[in-house]
């Protein structure tokens, strides 16, 4: 078919699709910005890396119908009567946070953002406390730095501006101080070196509570807590951090990421064989001489009273070699029998006991719901250290 | 397969009774078909929403998902999009599609004062636009326009504006010959607040007409408003006739590939094609779909001349009413379905409740509204009605709205409606 061949250059005009939408996405950057703590109380945690924050602001309003009750047309093939269900709406998000408001979840449209590029916004204010430098000599990672200036090279490695500078001092010392007439001699080269880096270990304990009490809120609440403090510390130690993950009811084992975030079972509490489990495979594996140690403990309060001192004995064990541990006290929205919006709990014993321990290292707190995990954050990652 | 070239689609639509405006075809990329389909039209101003909605649509056109063939601009000549990596008989099918379109927007009734140098029009008003984010900044530009689209759709939708407008412009003739006067002429409409006075009598459902002639708002903001308003009274047409306008076209574009010698994997990838575009989906009846089925139907019944006659005479509303029959809701399988809390269920399959059911959604998309007092509780407040259908608006979003009509009435802006049942009033300042 003869075509209408246009010129591409004459859509000149059109490139307007693509400013329109880099406007758009600036609007969509400020708005992240302007609520960044949004992304750690309102983000939905969808894969490894992404979170699914609703952006409420940009959303070009109209006068329009609410959604339940809504009617439409539809093809329906056999005799359909009234009252037949054809279809089943669409799960209003999944992993609901508790006292989700129906009302909010309107006019919002969801932006999937990378954690790890807002990284910086989000952290800024977060420092770890108690980076010990512990690097004993085989903990070295090699990179290419550019280190020093050296008078032999390949064009590509050329410093032009040491060269310039080089050059333009030659010319001063004759009294001329210009740039010309360049003698192989004014030619300056990068080199490379290889430099070893020191790197720091770090691993951490996410000890958890799994025994009935802790109910799907809390442990939702758990995961959410948890995956901020790994992005956390990825992002401050730049690099890969270790991460263990322990349960334990009346008894403790080391499981993986997901069972982490998902098992639970019936069954009694006794937080001294979860800490004593840690422990143990720090002896086994994670040598405190080399590395960087935090644990954190995310418990309901819940203790078997009998435990209590065994408890508190094996946190003061390890307390020495922790460079930081946090007990994450995730309380108010009930048991596995319901939620109880609002419920107000009371400091168990254990609880009460832990505050009473008074360590630099050691930090006790309130966790509610996942907006009150950003303070928390800030609560364990205090800049310039001092754990209270 | 033979090529056909433009001209013999042109020939071949017009040997079966079309009369179609010339179509000036362009072949362009995924991002300048976007960018007009995001904004509506090619060059019209710039907008975040529009840069929204281009997004939308390249990720989808990047997923392969609901890829966008074509875009064709009601004017004269008609103006159409077609993307660039279509193959050749997607094309010939698109440009027939398109033909289909043009005769629509020349003969059906919906269309006859339509600005049919729109396109002209919509570069004159974008660069206006351009000129007042230069002089008074984008971002106060930025909060008029959000202001102004929320009410887009409330001006007058009866077509006397656009009759007006066209016996002044035969008129003024020479002023639009020459496209090259773009930004340094004015156009009639910014001059016009006397003609717009007809439009400050209560009640008024053209929400921005009312807003431009009593709002207390400087020039350039009431000159943004009444662009605004153009391009709303431009796209009503269309929406009133969507079911039978694209009918109409799927059904030329149909029977001129009939006439096509095409066969094998051609022939299979149209079919796929056309299946696509003209399929029913589940859940939300394609327009194209059940456009085409009526029209069918009425050729069986009464042959060519007749569908000729209806698509010249019929708005959606009296489209449905009048031609889908008992006969055609029971043959297509249609129902009318109602949701709650969890599920959709079936509400009727009596065809008359279920024909009424689709006239009430064609014609009652946007939510009643209308100013009814600008003087509410003697305090100067602008005063808007919802007229409730049974069906309650949204508190939050009608909230936000508000918000930014304040912005351009200066004062207070509350709505009546009727929420659950009981009758309320929401205002501009109220938390929502």
């Amino acid at each position: 078919m003869n075509n209408t061949t246009d010129n591409y250059n004459a859509w000149d005009l059109f490139r307007r699709g693509h400013l329109d939408q880099k406007k758009h996405i600036e609007l969509i950057r400020k708005a992240i910005r302007e609520n960044i703590t949004d992304l750690i109380t309102h983000g939905k945690i969808v894969s490894g890396d992404k979170i699914v924050i609703p952006i409420k602001e940009l959303r070009q309003w109209k006068f329009e119908y609410e959604e339940k009750n809504e009617e439409g047309t539809a093809i329906v093939e056999g005799d359909p009567q009234e009252g037949d269900i054809i279809g089943k709406k669409p799960d209003k998000g999944q992993g609901n946070q508790p006292g989700g408001d129906g009302e909010h979840d309107e006019g919002y449209f969801e932006v999937v953002v990378d954690a790890e590029s807002v990284s910086e916004i989000l952290f800024d204010d977060l420092e770890l406390p108690n980076i010990q430098k512990k690097q004993p000599k085989d903990y070295f990672k090699e990179e290419y730095v550019q280190e020093s200036v050296s008078r032999k090279g390949i064009m590509p490695n050329l410093d032009k501006k040491r060269t310039i500078v080089q050059n333009i001092r030659r010319n001063a010392a004759k009294g001329d101080a210009k740039f010309k007439d360049i003698l192989d001699d004014d030619l300056r080269y990068k080199a490379d070196m290889i430099k070893k880096i020191p790197q720091d270990k770090v691993v951490v304990f996410f000890i958890r509570d799994r025994s009935g009490s802790m109910g799907e809120a809390k442990k939702h609440l758990t995961r959410v807590f948890a995956f901020w403090i790994i992005k956390f510390l990825k992002f401050k130690y730049r690099q890969m951090i270790e991460d263990v993950y322990v349960l334990f009811d009346t008894k403790a084992e080391e499981v993986t990421q997901d069972e982490f975030i998902t098992k639970s079972e019936g069954g009694g509490t006794k937080v001294s064989t979860g800490i004593n489990l840690a422990d143990d495979i720090v002896n086994k594996r994670y040598p405190t001489e080399h590395y960087n140690i935090y644990f954190m403990l995310f418990t309901d309060g819940d203790n078997w009273g009998e435990d209590n001192n065994t408890a508190l004995q094996s946190i003061e064990n390890v307390l020495p070699y922790n460079n930081l541990f946090g007990c994450a006290n995730i309380k108010g929205y009930g048991n596995s029998q319901g939620n109880y919006h609002g419920f107000f709990s009371l400091d168990s014993g254990f609880i009460k006991d832990l505050r009473k321990m008074d360590k630099d290292n050691l930090v006790v707190t309130d966790v509610e719901d996942q907006e009150d995990i950003l303070r928390a954050m800030k609560e364990f990652f205090k800049k310039g250290g001092g754990a209270k | 397969m033979k090529m056909w070239s433009k001209d013999e689609i042109s020939d071949c639509v017009r040997d079966m009774g079309l009369d179609p405006f010339p179509v000036d075809l362009h072949i362009v990329p995924a991002n300048v078909l976007y960018d007009v389909a995001g904004r509506g039209m090619p060059g019209r101003y710039s907008h975040w929403s529009h840069g929204r909605q281009f997004y939308d649509g390249i990720t989808r056109h990047d997923y392969k998902f609901g890829r966008v063939y074509e875009l064709i601009i009601n004017s004269n000549p008609c103006q159409a999009f077609l993307l660039d990596i279509n193959s050749e008989i997607i094309n010939i099918m698109v440009s027939a599609h398109c033909y289909g379109h043009s005769d629509y927007f020349k003969h059906n009734i919906a269309f006859q004062d339509t600005d049919r140098d729109m396109y002209i029009s919509v570069v004159k008003r974008a660069e206006r636009i351009r000129q007042y984010e230069e002089e008074y900044g984008e971002d106060e530009v930025r909060k008029v326009i959000d202001a102004a689209l929320t009410i887009e759709f409330y001006v007058d939708r009866y077509g006397y504006d656009n009759k007006i407008k066209n016996e002044k412009k035969e008129k003024n003739r020479n002023e639009y010959d020459d496209v090259l006067s773009i930004g340094e002429e004015e156009t009639i409409e910014e001059k016009d607040y006397m003609e717009l006075q007809r439009y400050s009598g209560l009640p008024c459902d053209d929400i921005l007409a009312f807003l431009i002639v009593k709002a207390p708002l400087e020039d350039w903001k009431k000159d943004i408003l009444s662009i605004v308003r153009q391009d709303g009274l431009y796209f009503w047409p269309q929406i009133k006739t969507k079911i039978s306008n694209e009918g109409w076209a799927t059904l030329v574009h149909q029977k001129v590939m009939q006439k096509l010698d095409i066969t094998g994997g051609e022939f299979i990838e149209y079919a796929q094609i056309n299946a696509g575009v003209a399929s029913a989906h589940e859940h939300a009846i394609n327009p194209y779909w059940l456009g085409l089925q009526i029209f069918k139907d009425i050729e069986s019944r009464f042959g060519f001349d007749k569908v000729l006659e209806v698509r010249r005479q019929e708005f959606d509303s009296s489209f449905l009413r009048n031609y889908l029959t008992k006969d055609l809701v029971e043959n297509l399988n249609l129902i009318r379905f109602k949701a709650d809390e969890n599920y959709y269920k079936v509400k009727t399959t009596e065809w008359q409740g279920i024909r009424d059911g689709l006239i009430n959604d064609m014609t009652s998309r946007f939510p009643a509204i209308r100013v009814v007092d600008t003087d509410y509780k003697w305090g100067g407040q602008l005063l808007l009605e919802h007229i409730h259908d049974g069906r309650n608006l949204k508190r939050y979003s009608a909230g936000k709205v508000l918000k930014h009509l304040q912005e351009l009435w200066k004062n207070k802006v509350c709505l009546k409606t009727i929420y659950n049942d009981s009758e309320v009033i929401w205002d501009s300042e109220e938390k929502i």
